[in-house]
């Protein structure tokens, strides 16, 4: 019993451990102390999901979708931004590049976001800090924002 | 339990505190100590067809996204972000405002935001709301004041002038638009609206060698 306690006190520290080094290395620990309250999700008019920055942060990875259910673009510009962005077409959440591949919507249709990468999303906020006002542990959301824009600017994101 | 182990899990939660502490990043701006200036807005062509209206724009904007917006019958400000194209935006059926604003003469009250998530608390169709507003001669057109998705100016206002006679303050234009409008007797010049303003509406004003 004590081995088996001494193994996953271990692993979990190991695992915390990672989760925090991560967080560390993208250059935004303060993500970790993001509680999924969901206060801003409700509040951005695009529809962006902001505490997916804050995933991207501790997973350090600009890469992972997350949600941004209300931002209009045309057809062509999302399959420049990403051929796997997730759409909302006739009330299904279908992939851009398949839905022009069906012959759903051509390039020149206005279309609504549904999921998109954290580094996309980045690109389309419009920097009006409601999610920022909101989030009750005052979490420097835009700062990620920033980063996820102008990869350049951090060592990592 | 033993008292070291005690102090083991004390120092580790020490450690993940300063980690964070000294890993947030100080932030950091720079007052360029000059008056801000409200931008007009471009100017707007409306086109009706008979399922979509098209609107050409004189200029772009900052982020590629204008506000499009018109009056409804109960007398407040309905509008909903939208992208342009080619210098141009194409308003169609089914298109629904994303919030709508209380107005009483140049004064506005509540905001109201009509979409949560994935789904519309209250759907007000644009495209209908325009016709109506041609009909009976409503304000409508297009604002690149992103209020009341953004407020960043007032706020950023607020924070440094200690007064309720703010020199920023929002307000409703002749043709409906709501945008900020300044008094510059008040302001202080720190430069916080000018640097928060995502949209690009609020600049420094320009000095009379610049003009
Ligand atoms: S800053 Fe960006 S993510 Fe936050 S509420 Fe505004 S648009 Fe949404
Ligand atoms: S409001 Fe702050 S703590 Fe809550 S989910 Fe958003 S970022 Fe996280
Ligand atoms: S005091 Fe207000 S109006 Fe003047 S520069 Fe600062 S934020 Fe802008
Ligand atoms: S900060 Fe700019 S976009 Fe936002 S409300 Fe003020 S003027 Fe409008």
């Amino acid at each position: 019993m004590k081995k088996i306690n001494i193994f996953l006190f271990t692993a979990i520290v190991f695992y915390l451990g990672f989760i925090g080094a991560r967080a560390f290395f993208s250059g935004y620990p303060f993500s970790l102390i993001c509680y999924n309250c969901k206060s801003c999700d409700s509040i951005c008019v695009i529809g962006i999901d902001p505490q997916g920055f804050m995933a991207a942060s501790v997973a350090d990875d600009p890469d992972i979708y997350i949600y941004v259910t209300n931002y209009r673009i045309y057809a062509g510009e999302a399959e420049k931004l990403d051929p796997d962005m997730i759409i909302q077409c006739n009330d299904k959440k279908i992939k851009v590049s398949a839905a022009l591949n069906e012959g759903l919507i051509s390039r020149d249709t206005e279309i609504i976001t549904y999921k998109m990468k954290a580094k996309d999303a980045a690109k389309v906020c419009i920097e009006c800090a409601a999610c920022e006002r909101v989030c009750p542990v005052k979490l420097p959301i835009l700062d990620v924002i920033k980063g996820l824009k102008n990869p350049g600017r951090e060592k990592s994101l | 339990m033993t008292p070291n182990r005690y102090i083991n899990y004390f120092l580790i939660i020490v450690l993940i505190t300063l980690v964070i502490y000294f890993g947030r990043k100080v932030y950091r701006e720079i007052f360029p100590g000059d008056y801000p200036m409200v931008t007009p807005t471009a100017e707007s062509k409306f086109i009706f067809g008979e399922n979509e209206i098209i609107v050409k724009l004189s200029a772009t904007t900052k982020n590629g996204n204008i506000i499009v917006y018109t009056y409804g019958p109960d007398g407040n400000f309905y509008g909903m972000l939208k992208p342009i194209k080619d210098l141009s935006i194409t308003i169609r059926k089914g298109d629904n405002a994303d919030f709508m604003v209380q107005v009483y003469g140049r004064e506005i009250g509540e905001t109201s935001f009509m979409k949560k998530m994935d789904r519309y608390i209250r759907k007000v169709g644009m495209y209908d709301l325009l016709i109506e507003a041609v009909e009976k001669k409503w304000n409508y057109g297009v604002q690149n004041c992103l209020y009341p998705i953004c407020t960043r100016c007032t706020d950023g206002c607020k924070s440094v002038v200690s007064t309720s006679n703010l020199p920023l303050v929002m307000s409703v234009m002749d043709n409906g638009e709501i945008k900020p409008v300044f008094r510059k007797g008040r302001c202080p010049r720190c430069g916080k609206c000018i640097i928060w303003c995502p949209s690009g509406v609020i600049q420094k004003e320009k000095q009379p060698w610049e003009k």
